[in-house]
């Protein structure tokens, strides 16, 4: 007997009956799943910091804190960290103000934690102890010699040139959360004066960046409430408020006090006063 | 049952044609099934890498993010002058302190931060090489063993152990340092397999001076490349055993050991060679201030650390508490990767019952059978096992290293173990496949 030449085509339901195919698609599809949504977790955790980071953006390019802050001003700060956004370059690009730097307080006053105000220790020589400082962050004998006829030098070498930062101001600033929701900032200038290491605090303006639509709370340095100086909606559709120290202040309590023309660098804390 | 014989010139005619055109059909048709569920797991692995688009700027990634601005403020101007000086610096304090040379990695991150400074920007970087890594993977796995279904279960294994980790995780942050790395090896791995297979010595000797030169792009781009030397090697004689003369004519010595005397592999070698002794020989003698995490070390914490890495890759492995919360969002998206599994599992089924007639499905001899197997399990296992090797051997890790805690080389064990994982899945499917055709040719 003959048989007409057929290609078997063989039973695709059977095929598709066997269960430990099937098996193998429903494990498939139970660790892809479990996988996805592990990534999908994982991949979201490490935004802990978008809200600081869009907060400096809006800081630097939308507020007016710096607006007499000059290139080559000197910034010192106690939360700065180069690992992060707040730094000279970021602040360079964002507000077009180039700093000669923007120092971590440590690096400058390796013993800012220990020199105790109430044991009489003090902090001197900022001027001195800075511009003697800037020179580190050279790039030392590495310089490449086919050079972009642009540059004339890197920033920290016409800056380390004596006597160019003699005359520039150097800023206590700083850049911290006050609550998981409000982004604070102040900027102060040095008062002139290698003994003591003080702020003229009448000079002193701040900006809080808050994540609500509204301010909580008033915020306050060295226990003296600030007042509005203005308020708008930045960009990022954080509110954005400007603060300064008002002629008749008070304390958090709300008991009038006097505003010390100068005060030492390590008493400028933030608080915070009640919402009126 | 009797044979079926043509009996006259024409009928014979009629029937090749008959045939020929059944089998074109055939052979298009199962084509557009595999290109389909090619595209459909493709797209799987492409949803499972975007999950990265959620993430911000991590680890390093912070502070080289800042690059751009860091040199407008040092040198006035952004300009790739500017960047490949930062990136020569650098590289130069690497060399000179801890004796590493890694150049690319500062070339490729520092040029990559620079134009790519939305978070978005690099997101789409990160996910574009990540994906783009899969796809070589996927090409290496077909160019051995010529099996589409092999390749298809491997891309769809990687969205199984591509796991994100907590602590150092080279998906997300790094500097795209990992998937750039596996890129070069990939290629080189593909060179090197085209230098075994061709027949031209001269053509050879091309695509091993091709190949050397990404091995050496690759080691250049994270040293942990060295390690994977052995890919190479393996490719090289997958290619040779590829040709049509294959290694039939070759003792077992020689098939083995052979590619040391080719000059088609001998670029591969010295890229190899070249880079070690660079590296081992002139530069770590003179490194200044080498850290501990540079120190390589032995102890029996070593074998603990070695054997928690090897099984970093396994699917769920990386699962802590709370990752079987679904939001709204991961339950839409799984329904979207059900879907798409599972059409792309039938294509894949549908495409196979097709291709019982293919070389692929057929019985091949054993022993050509077991020397792939051979060779594949060892390509995986070098991938699976290098990274732990590694690790195990730093006494930095030694108190550290866990189930739990891994480093940058992970990445790697998950692509290895994704190519076991497709090899047994492979196995099982078309074993499945052959007891159904068994009990059909009975019945």
């Amino acid at each position: 007997m003959t048989k007409k030449p057929t290609q078997k085509t063989e039973s695709l339901s059977k095929f598709k009956s066997s269960h430990s195919n099937r098996r193998i698609f429903a494990i498939f599809v139970i660790i892809l799943l479990i996988n996805f949504n592990h990534n999908w977790r994982v991949s979201g955790e490490n935004t802990g910091r978008n809200f600081q980071y869009a907060a400096w953006q809006s800081l630097t390019k939308e507020s007016n804190l710096f607006s007499d802050v000059k290139t080559s001003d000197i910034f010192l700060s106690t939360n700065q960290d180069d690992s992060f956004e707040t730094n000279a370059g970021s602040f360079y690009n964002n507000t077009g103000i180039r700093l000669a730097y923007l120092f971590n307080t440590r690096i400058i006053f390796p013993n800012f934690y220990t020199c105790d105000i109430a044991l009489g220790c003090n902090l001197d020589g900022i001027r001195q102890k800075t511009i003697s400082t800037l020179p580190n962050l050279t790039r030392g004998t590495f310089v490449p010699t086919r050079r972009d006829p642009r540059r004339i030098d890197d920033w920290v070498g016409i800056n380390s040139k004596p006597e160019v930062l003699v005359n520039k101001t150097i800023w206590a600033f700083d850049v911290f959360l006050l609550t998981p929701s409000t982004y604070f900032s102040y900027l102060v200038p040095f008062i002139d004066d290698e003994k003591v290491t003080k702020v003229n605090l009448m000079k002193l303006r701040a900006v809080t960046i808050t994540s609500n639509q509204k301010n909580e709370f008033i915020p306050a340095i060295a226990n003296i409430c600030l007042e509005q100086s203005s308020q708008t909606t930045s960009k990022s559709g954080t509110l954005l408020t400007e603060w300064h120290i008002p002629k008749l202040p008070i304390d958090p309590t709300g008991i009038p006090v006097t505003v010390p023309v100068t005060l030492d660098f390590r008493l400028v804390a933030a608080g915070t006063c009640a919402a009126k | 049952m009797k044979k079926f014989t043509p009996k006259r010139s024409s009928e014979k005619l009629l029937l090749s044609n008959e045939n020929s055109y059944q089998r074109v059909i055939t052979s298009i048709l199962r084509m557009s099934k595999v290109k389909s569920a090619y595209t459909g797991f493709g797209i799987i692995w492409a949803i499972n890498v975007s999950t990265i688009f959620r993430s911000s700027w991590a680890g390093d990634d912070w502070p080289i993010s800042q690059t751009p601005y860091w040199i407008q403020w040092r040198y006035g101007a952004l300009t790739n002058w500017n960047i490949w000086t930062e990136a020569m610096f650098w590289n130069d304090q690497w060399m000179k302190g801890a004796g590493r040379f890694y150049p690319l990695t500062w070339i490729e991150s520092r040029f990559a931060f620079s134009y790519l400074r939305e978070l978005w920007q690099y997101k789409l970087y990160q996910v574009g090489m990540l994906f783009v890594v899969g796809l070589l993977l996927v090409v290496i796995c077909y160019l051995f063993s010529r099996s589409h279904t092999f390749s298809i279960l491997t891309l769809a294994s990687l969205s199984l152990t591509v796991q994100f980790r907590r602590d150092f995780d080279p998906h997300l942050a790094f500097a795209v340092m990992l998937p750039s790395l596996l890129i070069k090896i990939f290629l080189a791995v593909i060179f090197a397999y085209l230098a075994g297979r061709t027949s031209k010595k001269s053509l050879g000797v091309f695509h091993g001076v091709i190949s050397g030169g990404f091995f050496f792009a690759g080691m250049s781009t994270y040293e942990f490349g060295f390690l994977l030397f052995p890919m190479l090697v393996i490719s090289f004689l997958f290619g040779a055993m590829s040709t049509p003369n294959g290694v039939e004519n070759l003792s077992r010595k020689e098939r083995y050991f052979g590619w040391l005397f080719s000059i088609k592999f001998l670029p591969i070698i010295i890229s190899w060679v070249g880079y070690g002794l660079f590296v081992f020989g002139y530069l770590r003698p003179r490194a200044s201030s080498i850290s501990g995490s540079y120190v390589l070390g032995l102890s029996w914490s070593s074998v603990k650390v070695f054997f928690s890495q090897v099984i970093m890759g396994l699917p769920l492995v990386s699962l802590r508490d709370g990752d079987f919360n679904f939001s709204f969002f991961t339950i839409l998206g799984g329904i979207v990767l059900l879907v798409l599994s599972h059409f792309s599992f039938k294509l894949l089924f549908k495409s196979l019952i097709r291709s019982t007639k293919k070389v692929e499905f057929q019985n091949i001899d054993v022993a050509g059978m077991r020397q792939y197997q051979l060779l594949l399990s060892l390509f995986a296992l070098t991938m699976i096992l290098s990274p732990g090797f590694m690790m195990a051997m730093q006494p930095t890790w030694w108190n550290r290293a866990d189930v739990k805690h891994t480093y940058l080389g992970v990445m790697i064990t998950e692509f290895g173990t994704a190519v076991i994982l497709g090899f047994i899945l492979d196995r099982i499917i078309k074993s499945n496949l052959k007891t159904v055709l068994l009990k059909k040719n009975r019945s």
